[in-house]
């Protein structure tokens, strides 16, 4: 089980890879968004995300422009640069486990606790459904993942998809 | 008999798709050295689109082309026609709102039809707000060669909701 604390933020999951899928939905809605209301600008299509029903699993792609800078120990930090301006990409952490306030960086930071929960599981039985790359040269971090989900048929046939909390 | 769970033509031919889906996933599970896939179904969230693709195995007895027996299951063949239904039933009324009528024959002499017993789909559709001019989300061919009927499908969704837990819904719109 890995549990993610929603305390008073914009996500409503209680585990880390639904938190994850959730936060690429809201970051690629928000995109769609920001593009639709600025049809005269480059639009902005930094993450793609898809569903394939029959490995029943999300195909997700994210490309994220960062800064990469030393904190005041010295310890490397990656800031994502909120793209799309908080017209459009403000989040509300809350008190829950992620802190980012923008939507942008939120993706990055979820990524990053997925990733970690993996690498706790024995070596034997690791799952790698994300994979994150960070490329200071070109300053963009790179997401690709395969999230499993079931699926379920509502009463007027709609189909809603919950994230498997598969670590 | 499977309740479509749906009320408009669209929507039914996406249960009835994820309906095939399901029961091959789970026919795959019970019998692993039979599998069968003849539906695939991505949703891209990026332009709020369904894909469907479909071939589905066809039999040739009197001029009369029907879903082919399932000699495993058959629920399968069951479902696999009510699928068929549903895509004719949006086939349908994409033609009828083109004002054309679905072609009797196709590509020579062979006249065809499309068994599928048992099926119901409830309620009619609703065009309120959705209407569109001459859509195009849905088409078929049958491979004579293969003996296949193939269904290609786009339909649109509304932009998917985040429930309360998290979880993404996704309902197709009504677009005809």
């Amino acid at each position: 089980m890995s549990a993610y604390t929603n305390t008073g933020s914009d996500l409503d999951s209680t585990t880390i890879a639904s938190a994850f899928v959730e936060a690429v939905r809201r970051l690629n809605e928000a995109e769609i968004t920001r593009n639709a209301a600025n049809p005269s600008v480059t639009p902005k299509n930094n993450v793609t995300m898809s569903a394939a029903f029959d490995g029943k699993a999300y195909s997700i792609a994210a490309s994220l422009p960062y800064v990469p800078t030393l904190n005041t120990s010295g310890q490397y930090i990656a800031d994502v640069t909120d793209y799309l301006g908080s017209t459009y990409s403000t989040f509300t952490p809350g008190t829950g486990t992620a802190k980012s306030t923008d939507l942008c960086s939120l993706v990055l930071e979820v990524a990053q606790l997925l990733s970690a929960k993996e690498k706790t599981v024995a070596e034997a039985d690791r799952p790698n459904n994300i994979q994150i790359s960070l490329d200071d040269e070109a300053g963009v971090a790179t997401i690709t993942a395969n999230i499993p989900f079931t699926a379920a048929i509502g009463s007027a046939g709609e189909v809603t998809l919950t994230a498997l909390d598969y670590v | 008999m499977t309740d479509l769970l749906a009320n408009t033509r669209s929507t039914a031919f996406m249960a009835a798709s994820f309906f095939l889906n399901e029961a091959e996933l789970e026919h795959n599970r019970i019998y692993p050295n039979y599998k069968t896939q003849t539906i695939k179904i991505t949703a891209n969230f990026d332009i709020n689109i369904y894909s469907v693709y479909a071939e589905i195995k066809l039999t040739e007895s009197n001029a009369v082309l029907a879903v082919e027996e399932n000699t495993v299951t058959e629920d399968l063949t069951t479902i696999r026609e009510e699928f068929v239904a549903a895509t004719f039933e949006l086939l349908q009324l994409e033609y009828d709102i083109d004002g054309d009528l679905i072609p009797a024959e196709v590509e020579g002499s062979v006249t065809y039809t499309f068994q599928y017993p048992d099926l119901t789909l409830t309620g009619t559709p609703s065009d309120a707000g959705t209407f569109t001019a001459n859509p195009k989300n849905i088409d078929y061919e049958v491979d004579y060669e293969r003996m296949k009927l193939l269904v290609f499908a786009t339909i649109p969704f509304k932009s998917p909701t985040i429930t309360n837990s998290g979880a993404i819904s996704i309902s197709p719109i009504d677009y005809a």
